[in-house]
């Protein structure tokens, strides 16, 4: 009968067959950690600008745009980045599961694990306004973002259902009226004679501002309230920014 | 060479770590599992004897250059069966004919009724082992592979967890399941009893 081991061990030999060294397993492993680490944090980041978009959305408007509130959040929520959160949660299972001990656990456990990290990352993130800047840098550099998620000046950009968003550039105060630029670059005429702030006390040129009011015609507009940029529904990220601003 | 007495009082961990500085030791271990991983792959495969050694010769290369890898807070029985398992299955997925039947024989199958689904003893003298293994080898990989290693191979939850790399949790859902599919076949449609 032939000795396999005997038979192994010559060939080992006359093959020169080696050991792997240690450090090769060690990196490998350090590798999976790695990518568990970064994917995580890019998770964070995700969760981060969920919470920030869903934050900066005003919910109390959703009745003007003739919509039911469980249908104004299925317009809302920010898919694009929900998708990237599962994908960096799924990369971080696959990640977690290829480090030595990973396979022991379950999916779901990791899956929840890697949320809740996510989670934190994602409000330490929001905190720090590091999604506001990731926000408004994917706006200028990235074609296309803007109509990917759902955001505040899309919220807003409903004159002929009473709602108009934009930049003061011009104030007249003894007609009440001032001119706004919108999102799009219209001008618009707005009659503020009977309108009520809101979060703001005064307004001056330059200020971006929110309007509820009624379309008069192609290029003006009756304001009833008029809701400034600062101190409405703003989240701690916002509020960081305009601080350090 | 170093002769297998020397090695008797060795645990595998030590044996590693001598094999890793002088490469005659892991003729030890080698010797040690040769027999046992050749039963496994005969069973989880049902490959032919020379086709079983080109495997286990394979397996035993592959694990000398994985050493380096070996965590002595395993079992190496776990480790070195985990090489076996994979290899033999990637050889499987090349050539599906090892797909075609498993190998179990009467014995194997007492083994499998016997530890685990509590059969009045008369009736195991009347179990259609034919069917029985019929009825396994229609069972997925997945099943088949647990019940081998819980059964036949004798090992626990945590050392089948370490050589399919899946959680303990899902170990014992699959055990469940290949069990209650055999239970079902054996008690339901009573195909496996041959009654005088």
């Amino acid at each position: 009968m032939i000795d396999i081991s005997k038979e192994t061990l010559e060939k080992i030999k006359k093959e020169g067959v080696h050991p792997k060294p240690r450090w090769y397993f060690l990196t490998k492993n350090y590798f999976f950690w790695l990518m568990f680490a970064l994917t995580t944090i890019l998770g964070g980041m995700a969760f981060g600008m969920i919470m920030f978009l869903a934050g900066d959305l005003d919910w109390d408007i959703y009745h003007y745009l003739g919509i039911s509130l469980p249908k104004a959040i299925l317009m809302s929520l920010p898919y694009l980045w929900i998708i990237l959160l599962l994908l960096f949660l799924f990369i971080t299972y696959y990640n977690f599961i290829h480090t030595r001990t990973g396979y022991r656990y379950r999916f779901v456990m990791i899956f929840f694990i890697g949320l809740f990290l996510s989670g934190l990352m994602g409000l330490g993130f929001y905190q720090y306004g590091w999604t506001e800047t990731v926000d408004k840098q994917l706006r200028m550099r990235m074609p296309g973002y803007h109509h990917l998620v759902y955001s505040r000046e899309s919220q807003w950009m409903h004159p002929e259902k009473g709602l108009l968003s934009g930049i003061i550039v011009k104030i007249k105060t003894e007609e009440k009226m001032i001119w706004l630029e919108d999102e799009l670059g219209n001008q618009w005429n707005i009659d503020i004679s009977q309108a009520r702030f809101k979060g703001v006390s005064s307004i001056e040129q330059n200020m971006p501002i929110r309007i509820i009011g009624k379309k008069l015609s192609s290029n003006s507009f009756q304001a009833i309230e008029i809701r400034g940029d600062k101190g409405l529904k703003l989240g701690p990220g916002r509020r960081k920014m305009i601080k350090s601003n | 060479m170093v002769k297998i007495s020397d090695c008797a009082q060795k645990t595998d961990a030590q044996l590693v770590a001598l094999a890793l500085k002088n490469q005659e030791y892991y003729y030890c271990i080698m010797k040690r599992y040769e027999l046992a991983l050749m039963g496994y792959i005969y069973k989880l495969s049902g490959m032919n004897k020379m086709e079983i050694e080109d495997v286990v010769q394979e397996v035993f290369i592959l694990a000398y250059q994985n050493l380096n890898d070996y965590n002595t807070n395993f079992k190496f029985s776990s480790w070195i069966y985990r090489i076996a398992h994979n290899y033999t299955i990637s050889v499987m997925r090349k050539n599906p004919k090892y797909y075609q039947n498993i190998s179990w024989d009467e014995h194997d199958l007492e083994q499998l009724i016997e530890s685990d689904f509590n059969l009045e003893e008369n009736m195991l003298q009347k179990i259609d082992y034919e069917k029985l293994l019929h009825i396994i080898d229609s069972l997925p990989l997945k099943y088949k592979e647990v019940l081998l290693l819980k059964y036949l191979e004798e090992k626990d939850y945590q050392e089948i967890s370490d050589i399919l790399r899946k959680p303990i949790g899902t170990i014992g859902t699959l055990i469940n399941r290949a069990k209650k599919i055999l239970r079902k076949e054996i008690e339901k449609c009573k195909v496996g009893i041959k009654y005088d």
